[in-house]
């Protein structure tokens, strides 16, 4: 089988709730060993995007391949090459402990026996959480449990993973381990293809390759950071963080 | 990557499929003894059903139609086998629907369906911890009716254990209805309780259906948990499974219909859901 030379491929898709209109005509190809920001303001689309990428939902028009799969067509199978840290914290089982519920869900992915113990160990470890292995879910704080997210989309090694908001509830200093583990350890070091999405300005600027600004129902502009950045302002202004994300944001309006 | 990257062997696809649920059992089992009060409660419920059955026994004389075949039997083994089988359809309509509640609710739905995991294995799997503590249930309720005289010298052990895996088998496909019924309403249906107290009218459990009116009992003939409960009391009273081919023919072909009606069904509400963007909604 010819290997493409983009890990995910998202061409023309619309989708709509209820006759009202999410996403239109959205086109992005994301190559293997790169990472790219998704950047919209809350409701633009993005985790509705991201989802769809993920099989969680099904476009109305278009198509999505993940590694070659349509995910319309082979959901299992497109999903054995991906990782989803969704937004929603707490998605684990409250009264297991972290070790449990990653066991769980590892199980799911695939993984059995000691693999499934090592990767347990060392994704917790991955996300700082491995002195709290044997606590239970319940008593994680809101920052801990999104890194228990992160933990389970790492399990089963994805080539593929996405990341849904990862730092929303996570404190200062932990989102930036996050961010640097994000781009110094999966992307630059492992080669993984990451699509993160984000509404943190300042996220998409320092890791992401490329950034794709999701505005007016779509995806209004796809390019590095600096570059969207240089045809909002003159080489001279400097804008603030706020004066950037509307500027950036308004693409497409 | 940690995973096989395509589908291998059909019997690594079993093996892989056994891992999953086993996953699932255990996930089940942990969540359900991490409550250790209402996990004991229900030991206690058990002694107070059979002390009831006993004492009512004690108020009704044996017929022949709490027999089989013409034999006489004892209230008391009509009611223990009633008490303790019925459960397995109340299991069934509450445990797979509550399941998927709760994944709605908590958000751990749409965290297990984004894993390589296929629907009917997700929705049966939710089953297997919830008929293995009913079939320990089973087990205490016939242990502690032996303490009360239950008499099971002339068990055909081969007929009763037949029907107790049809027993589970044919109300399997209700508790995947139930799940289906969750994933498009968002709730439990309140029908769940209601059918399960029509049942105790219809599949017989207080009362030999031929002592019911003939509607009564032209609707209990069709609900699969009569026809386990017949063949669960006919094995008590030495019945062969020859004997009771009507009821197991009725069972399996029941059974073989409603299991990949109920699956493809759910599958259907799950596909509805992907579309609508309501998988996690509640």
């Amino acid at each position: 089988m010819q290997v493409s030379e983009f890990a995910i491929s998202v061409r023309d898709v619309e989708k709509s709730f209820r006759r009202r209109t999410i996403l239109r005509d959205v086109n992005l190809q994301v190559r293997r060993g790169e990472l790219v920001g998704l950047l919209g303001p809350n409701g633009a689309g993005k985790t509705t995007l991201l989802k769809m990428m993920a099989t969680l939902t099904i476009p109305d028009r278009g198509s999505i391949e993940i590694d070659g799969i349509d995910v319309r067509r082979n959901p299992i199978l497109a999903r054995s090459r991906i990782g989803l840290c969704s937004s929603d914290d707490r998605s684990f089982y409250f009264r297991l402990t972290a070790r449990q519920n990653l066991r769980f869900f590892g199980a799911l992915a695939g993984l059995r026996g000691q693999m499934l113990d090592e990767r347990v160990a060392h994704t917790l470890r991955e996300v700082k959480l491995s002195a709290a292995i044997d606590r239970r879910f319940g008593e994680f704080s809101s920052g801990m449990r999104q890194r228990m997210t992160v933990a389970r989309a790492l399990l089963s090694d994805p080539e593929i993973i996405f990341f849904d908001e990862p730092t929303r509830a996570v404190d200062p200093l932990h989102a930036d381990e996050l961010r640097r583990m994000i781009r110094r350890e999966l992307v630059d070091g492992r080669g993984k293809t990451v699509v993160l999405a984000t509404n943190v300005l300042e996220e998409a600027w320092s890791i992401c390759d490329r950034v794709a600004v999701v505005s007016n129902h779509t995806i209004a502009a796809v390019a590095p950071p600096h570059e969207l950045a240089r045809e909002r302002f003159i080489a001279s202004e400097e804008p603030t963080p706020i004066e950037l994300f509307k500027a950036i944001t308004s693409y497409g309006t | 990557m940690v995973h096989s990257r395509q589908i291998a062997s059909p019997l690594s696809a079993l093996s892989a499929a056994l891992a999953k649920t086993g996953a699932i059992f255990v996930r089940d089992a942990r969540c359900a003894l991490s409550y250790p009060a209402y996990f004991h409660s229900q030991w206690i419920a058990i002694f107070v059903e059979v002390t009831i059955a006993y004492y009512l026994s004690l108020i009704v004389a044996p017929s022949s139609s709490f027999g089989v075949n013409g034999h006489v039997g004892s209230y008391f083994t009509y009611l223990v086998v009633s008490f303790a089988f019925v459960t397995f359809q109340n299991n069934a309509m509450l445990g797979f629907a509550e399941s998927i509640r709760e994944g709605q609710t908590t958000g751990t739905l749409e965290a297990v369906l984004a894993t390589p995991t296929s629907l009917s294995l997700i929705v049966l799997g939710t089953g297997v911890w919830s008929f293995t503590l009913t079939l320990g249930r089973v087990i205490v309720y016939f242990l502690l009716a032996l303490l009360f005289g239950l008499d099971l010298h002339h068990m055909n052990w081969v007929t009763g254990l037949v029907f107790l895996v049809l027993a589970i088998l044919s109300v399997s496909p209700i508790g995947v209805l139930a799940a289906a019924a969750t994933m498009v309403f968002k709730k439990t249906t309140p029908l769940a309780f209601s059918v399960n107290s029509a049942t105790s009218l219809f599949a017989g459990v207080y009362l030999p259906l031929s002592k019911l009116p003939l509607p009564i009992q032209a609707i209990g003939w069709m609900l699969p948990i009569t026809h386990a409960l017949n063949g669960v009391r006919a094995a008590v009273y030495g019945a062969t499974l020859w004997d009771m081919r009507s009821e197991l023919a009725w069972l399996v072909g029941l059974t073989a219909v409603l299991l990949p009606t109920s699956l493809y069904l759910f599958a259907r509400t799950v596909q509805r859901g992907r579309h609508d963007g309501t998988l996690g909604q509640y």
